[in-house]
């Protein structure tokens, strides 16, 4: 049972550990990358300029926070090695805005042009049939773009018509079960490799295709953006948010504790008020 | 009328399922084709799903409305935020600028001085993942609440909770960075304690039940191909 004030003062200092860092940054803890998120980034940074890839945006705003850095950091290690991007978004209508302004944003940023060096093609329901589509023929399913543009005589995919056989890696960047259609009827058939970002609560579950190696990449959460953030050498929201999420960790940490220590103590006053015999 | 209520979707379900198993192992161009077919009419039906679905969000809340339940109110928002959303996306026939084939003078994703742009981005980005976010504040009130060392399993979850917890987290690492990056006490680290945890028994509990549900979905559509399953027909048989 717990009283309300102590309801509130949970709240308050989960409130606190998010907000004081984020005011007042400090560089203390070192964000070392991990084996999973170096698949992914050791993938693209192992791509010739020319190659292309995918970037699926399956994630809507609630998972932005998380997923969105992510997204942000992948595109400017792409970008950066001039490969080209094909954006998708399979999961939810929503997604598609994100996809834009991020591709438009850093594609923009690095002189990077829409339809040639990047493209971002909209949301279409029913994934399975979708992705199996798409290794086969794009601009089939893909008439037009995200933005409405006809994807008949895009540069971008006159060079790659189909993603079987044409594309070098494929990132998804999933905030619901995206990553198992991708790797069934995308990457197994289609024959590239790929790789998944996911937020933190969906991470454990994809850590079977990652052993698998049906996809030699995992990033998961905040803390994988940062990773990747760091990797590519341009920190951004990931990075500054990595502080209030380990004092969020650490104070969880202690709210077990101190809910344990809550628990032993009134089943041994229990006890004693028993009679203390067994 | 039987016929076409309940007769004709099995038959469907039976000859379009089975062709789409056979075509599968059938690498020829031809039938490749058909199937590229098949998979653009599973889309398109996708899409009418999605009316449908849109067609009942707005029915319950229209009834609410009329019914004047408790709450109501947040209907009318429900409503007229559905409302701006497509009349900001509609394209108004105007001039298009130098380069553009469709231009939506109130709404697309790359008019930025656009309604509709300035609707998703600074209306529905920050409230969706605010809703997400709010998730921090219930998990840590739970966390004091239930996560107690009452019997072995619930110790042990809570101990790999802990862990997991923890190497997940920069501080959490740096709290064993001291220990060996390998033997013995480099498998003590949090990182790699974390990776133990995810890559063996977690990963081996999931690919239980990925298998079980991939298990489950082929006993499903085998039933559905041929006419055991009808559920989906509206009504138990």
């Amino acid at each position: 049972m717990v009283r309300s004030w102590e309801r509130y003062l949970l709240y308050a200092l989960i409130a606190f550990a998010v907000f004081l860092p984020l005011i007042f940054p400090f560089d203390v803890w070192p964000n070392l990358p991990t084996r999973e998120v170096l698949g992914v980034f050791n993938t693209i940074d192992n791509l010739q300029p020319g190659d292309t890839i995918v970037v699926a945006v399956d994630f809507d705003p609630s998972s932005e926070p998380e997923l969105y850095p992510m997204l942000l950091a992948v595109l400017r290690h792409a970008f950066s090695k001039d490969i080209y991007v094909i954006g998708i978004n399979l999961f939810g209508p929503a997604g598609t805005g994100l996809g834009v302004k991020a591709l438009t944003d850093v594609g923009g940023e690095m002189g990077k042009t829409d339809g040639s060096d990047y493209v971002m093609l909209g949301f279409k329901p029913n994934l399975p049939a979708v992705i199996s589509q798409l290794n086969s023929d794009i601009k089939e399913m893909y008439r037009s773009d995200a933005n409405g543009r006809p994807t008949a005589d895009m540069p971008i995919l006159q060079r790659t018509p189909k993603l079987q056989g044409n594309i070098k890696y494929m990132v998804d960047l999933a905030a619901g079960e995206t990553v198992r259609p991708w790797v069934a009827y995308g990457s197994a058939p289609g024959g590239y490799p790929m790789g998944a970002g996911c937020t933190a609560v969906s991470f454990a579950d994809y850590f079977s295709f990652y052993q698998s190696g049906q996809i030699n990449g995992l990033m998961g959460g905040l803390k994988a953006a940062a990773e990747y953030e760091e990797l590519v050498g341009e920190k951004g929201a990931a990075s500054a948010g990595m502080n209030s999420q380990s004092i969020v960790h650490a104070l969880l940490v202690l709210f077990i504790i101190i809910g344990n220590v809550v628990f032993f103590r009134s089943l041994s006053l229990k006890h004693v008020g028993t009679g203390g015999g067994a | 009328m039987t016929f076409l209520r309940r007769q004709l979707p099995v038959v469907i379900a039976f000859v379009l399922g089975l062709f789409t198993l056979v075509i599968f192992y059938i690498p020829a161009a031809p039938m490749q084709g058909i199937g590229d077919r098949l998979k653009i009419f599973v889309t398109i039906i996708g899409a009418f799903a999605m009316l449908l679905g849109i067609n009942s969000i707005l029915g319950q809340h229209i009834t609410k409305i009329r019914k004047k339940r408790p709450g109501y109110g947040y209907s009318w928002v429900l409503i007229l935020g559905f409302i701006a959303m497509m009349v900001a996306w509609i394209p108004w026939w105007s001039v298009p600028p130098e380069g553009t084939t469709v231009y939506y003078p109130w709404g697309g994703l790359e008019n930025n001085q656009g309604v509709f742009y300035w609707m998703f981005f600074w209306i529905l980005v920050p409230m969706q993942a605010t809703m997400f976010s709010i998730l921090a504040f219930y998990i840590a009130s739970a966390a004091y609440r239930s996560f107690r060392a009452k019997t072995m399993e619930a110790t042990v979850l809570l101990i790999a909770a802990v862990i997991v917890m923890l190497g997940r987290v920069p501080l959490g690492t740096s709290m064993t960075s001291w220990l060996p990056d390998t033997g013995f006490w480099g498998s003590l680290r949090m990182e790699e304690m974390t990776s133990w945890l995810l890559n063996i028994p977690n990963a081996a509990g999931f690919r239980g039940i990925v298998l079980g549900v991939a298990l489950g979905i082929i006993a499903t559509s085998v039933r559905i191909i041929f006419g055991v399953e009808k559920t989906y027909m509206g009504g138990g048989d």
